[in-house]
């Protein structure tokens, strides 16, 4: 008995420390997955420590565990900077390593991340970001030209492809309209992103349309309780996202199959 | 009879003048009388010890204990804002459209090579008792008639300064001018405070922030 109390209590030490608490339900398929998910988040001054469980039915070579560490640098009106790395690992010996940074520093902000994935399905959403198969890198960088305009670009490397975006984005008074360029593997893929954001009345909506050799149509709105997004693109693929309250839901769509993730943040802080 | 009668006007003045501690508290009540904004323009030393040109919108809002410093210049930080609650101070970032929040007791409002937490702040300057006041010396300042006061911090190291100028114009008892030297002479800060009014303003308007911006909770 006491050694179960003992148990019970080293297994619960990690929640008395952790701020936040995050349960999920991911789901995907062609056929049906279903993957209860949980993810510990524990800082600890300009650290924070992460850990994910991702349980997988009835497939269980899917079952993998992350764990997950950043440290941010803090310039108060100037800037801030975050440098990370987190890692996965899968009961079928699949493994996920990523080291990512950002940084904003006045009229500067750049953000890189550099990742290697062995023998997984790409997923979207677990942990919440597209990565692919193999080694792939990402740059994005924003600088401010003036008041007005921003210059904005990304380029995204991965092994057997790549795709490279430059924009420009004018804010004329509380609107901003944004014109650029982006190509897919090759310049001959080349592809026009036309974006424009606008308050309207409490909320924030901003449409986001690529066209050519890419092709999605991103929609956002945001107001102080909700931020939804939804992307329709060509070939058919469709994601949708809504965060309110401690509730968040991605689902995504295309001709490969689906993707479903509702989570619910729960605060340990007080507990 | 003359001599006597300028004697009596110069007791009389002694009598009245008023210490600078005197006329910041004035000054510091004048500040807690009800919401106001300014306009601070000038110049404010960078990161790396250089003088920038400086213009912020400083919005407060004393019985709610709320300040809010929207930056105009320098270029570098246009359109961040810094609001400071009795608990939390948000720092907004505005090329990343984040919103980063501390707790008011850990927060470091840093990021400049001067403390942000001074910017609008001239209550309690009075009640410390690390400075030492020089008598408030008549001065006039734009055509304004004013008072010139100077401290001096007993200890720069823990003050952040050695010496702080403040002009207070004298009929308002509202400050015109703040100053604040380093080691050497060296410009900390040297803001004039322009269209400084007392508005109708309520703390959820200045603890506002765009919508879809990101939030990082700092604990």
């Amino acid at each position: 008995m006491r050694k179960l109390a003992l148990l019970i209590m080293l297994a619960a030490a990690p929640l008395s420390m952790a701020q936040s608490l995050e349960f999920g339900l991911w789901a995907g398929g062609p056929n049906l997955s279903v993957g209860p998910t949980v993810n510990l988040r524990y800082p600890a001054g300009d650290w924070t420590l992460d850990a994910w469980l991702r349980a997988y039915l009835p497939n269980t070579d899917e079952i993998s565990f992350g764990l997950g560490a950043r440290r941010a640098f803090e310039a108060g009106p100037a800037g801030r900077g975050e440098a990370g790395l987190k890692a996965f690992i899968g009961m079928d010996a699949h493994y996920w390593v990523e080291a990512y940074g950002s940084a904003v520093l006045g009229k500067g902000a750049l953000e890189a991340s550099l990742g290697h994935t062995y023998n997984r399905t790409p997923s979207h959403f677990w942990p919440l970001q597209g990565e692919t198969l193999g080694t792939y890198g990402q740059l994005a960088g924003k600088y401010r030209l003036t008041h007005e305009l921003t210059l904005q670009s990304t380029l995204y490397v991965y092994e057997g492809g790549g795709q490279a975006e430059a924009a420009l984005s004018w804010r004329a008074g509380q609107q901003t309209f944004t014109l650029g360029a982006g190509g897919v593997d090759r310049a001959s893929n080349a592809y026009a992103i036309l974006g424009y954001k606008t308050p309207y009345e409490r909320a924030v909506v901003a449409a986001t349309l690529r066209l050519g050799a890419f092709n999605d149509l991103r929609l956002d709105y945001a107001d102080r309780a909700h931020k939804a997004h939804l992307t329709l693109a060509y070939p058919a693929r469709a994601q949708v996202g809504v965060a309110w309250d401690r509730w968040a839901v991605d689902a995504e769509v295309d001709n490969r199959g689906y993707e479903f993730y509702l989570r619910y943040t729960l605060p340990l802080e007080g507990l | 009879m003359h001599r006597l009668g300028w004697l009596l006007v110069l007791l009389a003045g002694v009598a009245l003048a008023q210490t600078a501690p005197e006329l910041l508290q004035e000054t510091s009540e004048r500040l807690q009388e009800g919401p106001w904004k300014a306009e601070l323009v000038g110049q404010i030393v960078g990161p790396g010890g250089d003088l920038q040109p400086a213009d912020l919108k400083v919005t407060v809002v004393p019985g709610a204990e709320v300040v809010r410093i929207d930056f105009i210049r320098p270029d570098a930080l246009a359109d961040n804002y810094l609001v400071i609650t009795p608990d939390k101070v948000y720092n907004y970032l505005f090329l990343t459209n984040q919103v980063v929040v501390y707790p008011r007791a850990k927060a470091r409002i840093e990021g400049l090579g001067f403390d942000l937490s001074r910017m609008g702040d001239l209550q309690g300057l009075e009640a410390r008792r690390d400075l030492t006041w020089e008598d408030p010396a008549p001065t006039e300042l734009d055509g304004r008639v004013a008072w010139k006061l100077v401290g001096r911090a007993a200890d720069p190291q823990s003050a952040g300064f050695v010496r702080v100028a403040l002009w207070i114009e004298r009929s308002e008892a509202l400050p015109l001018r703040s100053a604040f030297y380093g080691e050497g002479e060296q410009v900390l800060s040297d803001l004039n405070w322009e269209n400084f009014t007392f508005a109708d303003l309520k703390p959820d308007a200045l603890v506002s922030f765009p919508p879809d911006a990101e939030w990082i909770e700092k604990n």
